[in-house]
């Protein structure tokens, strides 16, 4: 059973974030709450205040906006799995989304919770590192825009300031001759590992002229592999096939992979290079799809 | 909904919400989970609770038509909403074409599973009259049946969307 | 040749009884019973392995607003408060140490679940931690530390006596099995070839949806419970010997059973919460959590040792197992699984020279106890992978050797046993056309067969039944087999249909209820279509005797001339209904026929086991396998089963049992283990716990049924529910062997296993290939 607490309504961000300011680390914030409330059921997290942000207008919206899409923190998995806008700019964020958990919890959880929550065994983090993707943050001090790179610390663990709110995740639309893919592997509930690329190619689709590369579950949190991206990028696809395996050892190192339930960290290692290599070739026959 | 304080500690917020097609109001805590809600306040057992944490789909109910999982679900939240549990899928004493087919296919053993997956079949079928076997995996997989090895259930589902008003001729 | 008998409501696809029940929400578990003045029992668990209790203090919980009872173990005088299912090894709550994380030490009854909740976390238990053993190495070790150091370890049930042989005292080791014929040791010298394999089985746990909950009341000293029990008899039993009651004061009443699987046989949670209402005199209810259901009863991991010696032509002629069963903290059905898993170790073969040696082993886990296939699952995932293993080694086909080397239907499996009751060869023979058998696999592809057999039906086993027929001609079936979800109340009614020439929808069966429902053995053992089956036929004759000699008296008319058809008597002068009959005969609608009918196992010095088992059940399996050597994921796109049925009684009902019974093995072949560290158990939840979804229904699955009317049970019927689920995991392995050319001795096969066995196999040197332990005469 959960513990008492005191429900909270904020009408607005800066009346969330006041709240939040003033009750400090026994508020919590409620977006979807498939991640809260099982964590209050089990007694894991203190919760005496349940900031209710659902009520604020607009932390729902989906739009594209000048070459930008800005998803309200309060979508639901459910509603960008179905989201048009995103199957046609996006397609690997729909495939990704398709995957999280259940239909039950997609419909209830929401990005910008799954995202707040820093379950290092999460899906959204790593694919949204290689989409460069930004978040904004609202306080009572104020806006700010944090890149996603600087925004998972630790399990559990963001940037967000004792006040702070994630309200938006605004993503690129990605340049055509361009491609993302997001590969999990996992046989429990939650992902052992997740391996995320983004291409862009030149306009003969030969050479790889940007690189993001991204790691997650198998860690503490979701990483960008600077390292691996370095080795792909302005290279051609047939030297890029010659160095994933290079850029697979990378990309393994920089998971930090831990030996858990989900598998032992060789074994995670070993699959991060693994899905590395069938992302390259996924992404690289989506790009030249493009250009034919 | 209005938010109330009693005069101690505890909270309480007055809720008015359409269970299985009637008006109802309730008073309720704000922790208070919307399964134990229904099973303790409104006396609706078939929503069974099981694994306890949105893996297994046996507390299944639907909330404005989509599942949820009652036993990670703050009741407050249907206020205004529209509740549909397993009571409520038999209209006018007549039975929903997914029962009879969850009848006629073996779709269930022990049952307890079986309303959580009667929902859950419900809603796919509102939205996809005719999915296929990979459609229904998908929107099923989050229900758990340890009984009947799920082949029956797909079956079931398949019979009952070949039943439905709106399938195709 | 008899003519075929012509069936009416025997074998037809009959919809649930409880089908409207179940689909509409109204179906009642116990979980569902709310009782006036009923109060709320939580548990405190041990969070220590192994440990002395130096003191409990209640006090501050005592205190808590809407506490009403903390039971601990100053509280049990007054009560036998040590039980168990064979041996009494368990206390209601902990006495002088706990014994694994999540053996109960406390109980709280309070007014509401919350209060309960509150309370156990303000009981003071001060621990003095001891060393533990978590697995069968560890507590066979010499000098480990004892989960016991005493136990009152003897016990009798069904026709066997358990007991710690002397030589085993102040080990951990609390149960021995031993069986032997021939010369094993002069036939291994004599063998071509000798081979030997060890494999293990995991810790698994049931997960019924429904986890365990009871509700106990007494009334001054009647005890009345309602439980999720497939055992309410036992459980009678139990509670009547730690209350001292006799068993007519206790009353045990089962609502629908959200599923079984063996986990809610003998004794569970019941005692806490009987103990609670002792104190209370009010009724208690006690509803575990999935994750507390993690920490009640598990399947036995397992460690089979097998050592074959084959003749130059192939023949089996010698076999030594060695079979460790770990049972956890306490014994539970250890015993007996024990003894049953070193029974069927010999598998479906002829082999003129054998020996088994299977011990019960105590540890500081949770306690495992009965589990679908009962020991048989373990050892068949041991015998019939070292079948392929064999066969691989010699170079024969694994299909030919197991056709050359099964015992045939008539011998004996043992001597004093039943005879081997169906052609093992047609089933096998049925699977293997079926995967295309001697097509060759594509790349990263295999298949794999499998047959396995085992003593069903329980042993010695006891059923009683009642029909009673009312003045309108309707039947009440009173049968004290639980329906735990396996259709047993559709096809026992088919059963009384059938015999009195009813309609289905004129039959219904009567709530289960030990003050009123004949005794019978627990649903268990595969046993309800033959043992129970045979016991409502003949109450279905009983009453069908009674009625035809009232019609006689009433038409005036000789009984041998009239028969039962359609809710009707057929008579030289046409039908006339049962009601018009049974109010001719009483002369008023004040009239009822009741039939009883009861089988009993017969108990025979020859038999290893003290009886004859009931009928052989037969499960044959084949499995294609794609194995991706990248990841080491392993995916089943084709299984086919087959099982002996004798006569399908209800055939959705059937060939659910095989199929649910596949992905249950599915479940234990690929994902399913509870994993241990430092004593705890890291996943008792579905989130960590991986049970098979819809995702892992193979594309192609199919179960056919052999009908032979073989069995004993009603028009030829065997039973079925463990057939199904007993190749599944073999077939698998064996199957994966071959798409890989790597075995793997250790289940489950999950991707990481499977690309760790791979990557180790490419990098042994040619020559270290071959598994160790095995020798060919030159």
């Amino acid at each position: 059973m959960i513990r008492p607490f005191r429900l909270e309504e904020p009408k607005t961000v800066r009346e969330a974030a006041g709240l939040l300011r003033r009750h400090g680390d026994g508020a919590r914030v409620y977006a979807g709450g498939t991640e809260l409330l099982l964590a209050m059921k089990e007694r894991l997290v203190r919760c005496d205040r349940l900031i209710n942000i659902k009520k604020i207008s607009a932390l729902d919206r989906l739009e594209l906006e000048d070459g930008t899409l800005r998803i309200g923190a309060l979508a639901t998995h459910r509603r960008l799995e179905e989201s048009r806008v995103l199957a046609q700019c996006l397609p690997a964020f729909v495939a990704m989304e398709r995957a999280v958990a259940n239909v039950r919890v997609r419909g209830v959880g929401t990005l910008g919770g799954n995202l707040c929550f820093a379950e290092p065994h999460s899906d959204p983090g790593t694919l949204l590192l290689v989409l460069a993707a930004t978040l904004v943050a609202e306080g009572q001090d104020g806006r700010r825009e944090i890149p996603v790179e600087n925004f998972f610390l630790g399990p559990f663990e963001t940037a967000l300031g004792g006040d702070e709110i994630l309200t938006e995740i605004k993503i690129p639309v990605p340049p055509p001759g361009s491609s993302a893919a997001y590969i999990k592997f996992g046989y429990l509930e939650r992902p052992s590992v997740g391996v995320a690329l983004f291409l862009a190619l030149d306009d003969a689709a030969e050479g790889i002229t940007s690189a993001r590369v991204a790691v997650g579950s198998a860690g503490p949190q979701p990483k960008r592999v600077f390292e691996a991206e370095a080795l792909l990028q302005g290279v051609g696809v047939t030297e890029a096939g010659r160095r994933i395996d290079q850029a697979g050892e990378a990309a393994a190192r920089a998971a930090e992979a831990v030996s858990d339930i989900h598998g032992a960290a060789d074994y995670k290692e070993h699959l991060i290079r693994v899905l590395l290599k069938r992302a390259l070739a996924r992404v690289i026959e989506d790009c030249q799809k493009q250009t034919r | 909904m209005a938010l109330q304080t009693e005069a101690g500690e505890r909270q309480f917020v007055e809720i008015e919400f359409t269970l299985n097609g009637r008006t109802q109001r309730a008073t309720v805590e704000p922790r208070e989970l919307l399964l134990d809600v229904l099973r303790n306040r409104f006396r609706l057992k078939g929503t069974k609770r099981s694994c306890d944490m949105q893996v297994c789909g046996a507390c299944t109910v639907l909330v404005d038509g989509q599942p949820v999982s009652s036993c990670t679900y703050l009741a407050f939240e249907v206020n205004g909403r529209n509740v549909l549990t397993i009571e409520g899928m038999a209209r006018n004493g007549k039975l929903h074409p997914l029962q009879e087919a969850f009848i006629e296919h073996g779709g269930f053993q022990c049952g307890f599973c079986t309303p959580g997956m009667i929902l859950a079949a419900k809603a796919l079928l509102d939205a996809n009259p005719d999915p296929s076997d990979e459609e229904i995996v998908h929107f099923m997989e989050g229900n758990i049946c340890r009984c009947t090895g799920y082949k029956p259930i797909l079956e079931s589902i398949h019979a009952a969307a070949k039943k439905l008003p709106t399938a195709k001729a | 040749m008899k003519a075929k008998r012509a069936f009416t409501v025997a074998g037809a696809a009959a919809p649930r009884l409880e089908g409207l029940e179940k689909v509409t929400g109204e179906a009642i578990y116990t979980g569902d019973l709310d009782l006036p003045g009923m109060c709320f029992a939580k548990v405190l668990r041990s969070p220590l392995p192994h440990a002395r209790i130096v003191n409990i203090d209640a006090r501050r919980a005592e205190r808590v607003p809407g506490c009403l009872l903390v039971l601990t173990r100053n509280e049990l005088a007054g009560i036998q408060y040590v039980f168990g299912a064979i041996y009494k090894d368990q206390t209601v709550v902990a006495v002088d140490k706990v014994r694994y994380v999540g053996d109960p030490v406390a109980a709280v009854a309070a007014e509401d679940e919350e209060a309960a909740e509150e309370a156990l976390g303000l009981i003071d238990v001060e621990y003095e931690e001891l060393p533990a053993v978590t697995d069968i190495e560890q507590a066979i070790a010499p000098g480990a530390p004892l989960v016991h150091e005493t136990v009152a370890a003897t016990g009798e049930l069904r026709a066997s006596s358990y007991d710690i042989p002397q030589k085993f005292k102040g080990t951990n080791i609390c149960y021995h099995f031993g069986y032997s014929r021939g010369n094993v040791e002069a036939a291994f010298e004599k063998s071509a070839h000798v081979f030997e394999d060890t494999f293990y089985f995991q810790k698994v746990q049931h997960c019924s949806l429904e986890p365990h909950v009871n509700i106990a009341h007494f009334a001054g000293d009647k005890l009345t419970v309602w439980s999720a029990s497939q055992d309410p008899f036992t459980l009678r039993e139990n509670l009547a010997g730690i209350f001292g009651l006799p068993l007519s004061r206790v009353r045990v009443i089962v609502p629908y059973v959200g599923g079984g699987y063996g986990g809610k046989l003998y004794v569970k949670a019941e005692p806490i919460s009987a103990a609670l209402s002792w104190k209370l005199q009010r009724p208690v209810k006690l509803a575990l959590s999935m994750g507390e259901s993690f920490k009640t009863v598990t399947r036995h991991p397992a460690r089979v040792r097998i050592k074959s010696g084959v003749a130059r032509d192939g023949r089996l002629i010698a076999r030594d197992c060695e079979i460790y069963m770990d049972t956890g903290a306490y014994a539970d059905a250890g015993p007996r699984v024990t003894q049953k898993a070193g029974y069927r170790a010999l598998g479906p073969y002829r082999i003129p020279h054998a020996r088994v040696n299977a011990y019960c082993v105590y540890t500081n886990t949770v306690p495992a106890g009965a589990f679908r296939g009962f020991g048989g699952v373990q050892v068949a995932w041991a015998y019939e992978s070292h079948t392929d293993a064999i066969a691989q080694r010699l170079g024969i086909d694994p299909l030919d050797f197991r056709l050359k080397n099964f015992l045939k239907k008539g011998e004996l499996y043992t001597a004093g046993d039943t005879p081997i009751d169906c052609d093992l060869k047609e089933g096998l023979l049925k699977v293997a056309k079926a995967l295309d058998w001697k097509a060759p696999a594509k790349p990263n592809r295999g298949k794999g067969l499998s047959c396995c057999i085992k003593d069903a039906g329980g042993t010695y086993k006891v059923a009683g039944a009642t029909v009673k027929m009312s003045a309108d001609g309707s039947a009440v079936l009173l049968t004290g087999t639980v329906e735990i979800g396996q259709g047993a109340l559709t096809a026992l009614s088919q059963v009384v249909a059938e015999e009195l020439g009813l309609s289905l929808n004129r039959v219904s069966v009567a709530q289960l209820d030990t003050d009123v429902t004949p005794y019978d053995i627990s649903t268990s053992a595969s046993s309800s279509m033959t043992v129970m089956g045979l016991a409502v036929q003949r109450a279905a004759q009983d009453v069908k005797r009674q009625l035809l000699r009232a019609a006689a008296n009433v038409l005036k008319t000789s009984p041998k001339k009239l028969t039962l058809g359609g809710g009707k008597v057929r008579g030289p002068r046409g039908a006339v209904p049962y009601a018009s009959i049974l109010t001719g005969y009483f002369g008023s609608r004040a009239a009822e026929i009741i039939g009883h009918g009861l089988y009993q196992d017969r108990k025979s010095k020859k038999a290893v086991l003290g009886s004859p088992t009931t009928f052989w059940e037969v499960g044959w399996g084949g499995a294609e396998v794609a194995v991706d050597p990248e990841t080491g994921v392993v995916e089943v796109l084709k299984y086919f089963s087959v099982s002996d049925a004798g006569k399908v009684i209800n055939p959705t009902q059937c060939i659910g049992q095989d199929e649910g019974g596949i992905l249950f093995g599915l479940g234990h072949t690929l994902y399913e283990q509870m994993v241990y560290e430092d004593g705890q158990v890291l996943n008792p939840n579905l989130v960590d716990y991986r049970v098979p979804t819809f995702r892992h229904l193979p594309k192609d699955l199919e179960s056919v049924f052999l009908e032979n009317g073989n069995g004993p049970g009603p028009f030829g019927a065997k039973g079925l529910g463990e057939g199904g689920l007993l190749p599944v995991a073999a077939a698998i392995g064996n199957a994966v062997a071959r798409a890989t050319g790597v075995r793997i001795y250790q289940l489950p096969l999950t991707p990481g296993d499977v690309w760790r066995a791979l990557s180790e196999s490419k990098k042994a040197p040619a020559g270290q290939k071959s598994p160790a332990g095995w020798r060919s005469l030159p």
